[in-house]
């Protein structure tokens, strides 16, 4: 992250309280300059150079600790920008400007939006790999625009390498039989392999 | 007063206070003045007390999170404030300073 920040020419002071972490990270970039302490102390902060910070990330894998940094970095140092890691969504609530947080950031919530986003209706989602990533579960919820809806599974213009394993319509599993009539909302496995994804795509999905 | 000592008139200067007008943002600084204003919010449940303090140079605000009262700041009272403040769009504000009441 710090190497990244770095190439737009920021520069950045990281601070840990691992030496083991600190002496492996060894960077050649004289932007990034990285400091052993406990960010949770005023005086490390102070090393850090929060007085004149644009901003302060708290972003270790201990919430409480991000939110005591958090508030150190606004009441102490008047930081103008605080982010911070929230770890457990439970714990969410807290953080707002109340301890000094001005943008949150949730890797537990980042996850479930970005999976949310990938079951929506009428995309294509791999649930697995299998045999080495050779084969795939594939899994696609029948948006109404699918050509595939009152199409019988085996009238469905699927690819030689896949076959359709299961049906979940209205939360049960419907054995797909040849003649099962597939209707909008069905949720369907595909097992395939080799890259057959666009032609999944084509039969389960529609054209783009 | 008998037996009391004197207290310092309203524009008396404080050791070691600087004029709010003369505050440097993000350094720690201590002002005194008069609490002219109060606030309490509690929107969206998040409890925050704004208190404005002015001195004869200017106005600052101290904001105190996850409060709604705090002992003995009240309008009128003349008060030591000691902080880090920022100045966004020309208003110095302190979070969380810590504060002293003048008699």
């Amino acid at each position: 992250m710090a190497e990244e920040l770095s190439k737009f020419g920021h520069s950045i002071f990281i601070v840990d309280n691992d030496p083991k972490a600190v002496s492996r990270t060894t960077t050649g970039n004289p932007l990034v300059t990285i400091i052993l302490g406990d960010g949770c102390e005023i005086d490390t902060l102070t090393k850090a150079g929060a007085n004149d910070a644009d901003v302060v990330a708290a972003v270790t894998g201990d919430d409480e600790d991000n939110l005591v940094v958090s508030l150190l970095a606004k009441q102490e140092f008047a930081v103008p920008r605080v982010v911070a890691r929230v770890n457990y969504p439970s714990n969410e609530w807290m953080f707002n400007s109340m301890w000094g947080v001005d943008v949150s950031v949730s890797t537990p919530h980042l996850l479930t939006a970005l999976v949310e986003e990938a079951v929506a209706i009428g995309s294509l989602v791999k649930l697995l790999s299998l045999d080495h990533g050779k084969a795939g579960l594939n899994e696609v919820t029948l948006a109404p625009q699918s050509p595939a809806i009152g199409s019988t599974v085996a009238n469905l213009k699927l690819p030689r390498e896949s076959a359709v394993v299961a049906i979940i319509r209205d939360g049960h599993v419907v054995v797909p039989a040849p003649d099962i009539v597939l209707l909008e909302g069905d949720e369907v496995l595909v097992l395939a392999t080799g890259d057959v994804e666009a032609e999944l795509g084509r039969a389960l999905i529609g054209p783009k | 007063m008998f037996g009391r000592k004197k207290q310092p008139s309203a524009e008396a200067v404080i050791a070691g206070t600087t004029p709010i007008a003369d505050v440097v943002a993000r350094t720690t600084v201590t002002i005194v003045g008069q609490v002219v204003r109060m606030q309490s919010q509690s929107a969206v449940e998040l409890p925050s007390l704004v208190v404005s303090i002015k001195d004869s140079s200017g106005t600052a605000n101290a904001s105190w999170t996850g409060r709604r009262s705090l002992g003995g700041i009240a309008l009128g009272r003349r008060v030591i404030i000691t902080g880090v403040a920022t100045r966004t769009s020309g208003l110095l504000t302190f979070v969380n300073p810590e504060y002293e009441l003048l008699l």
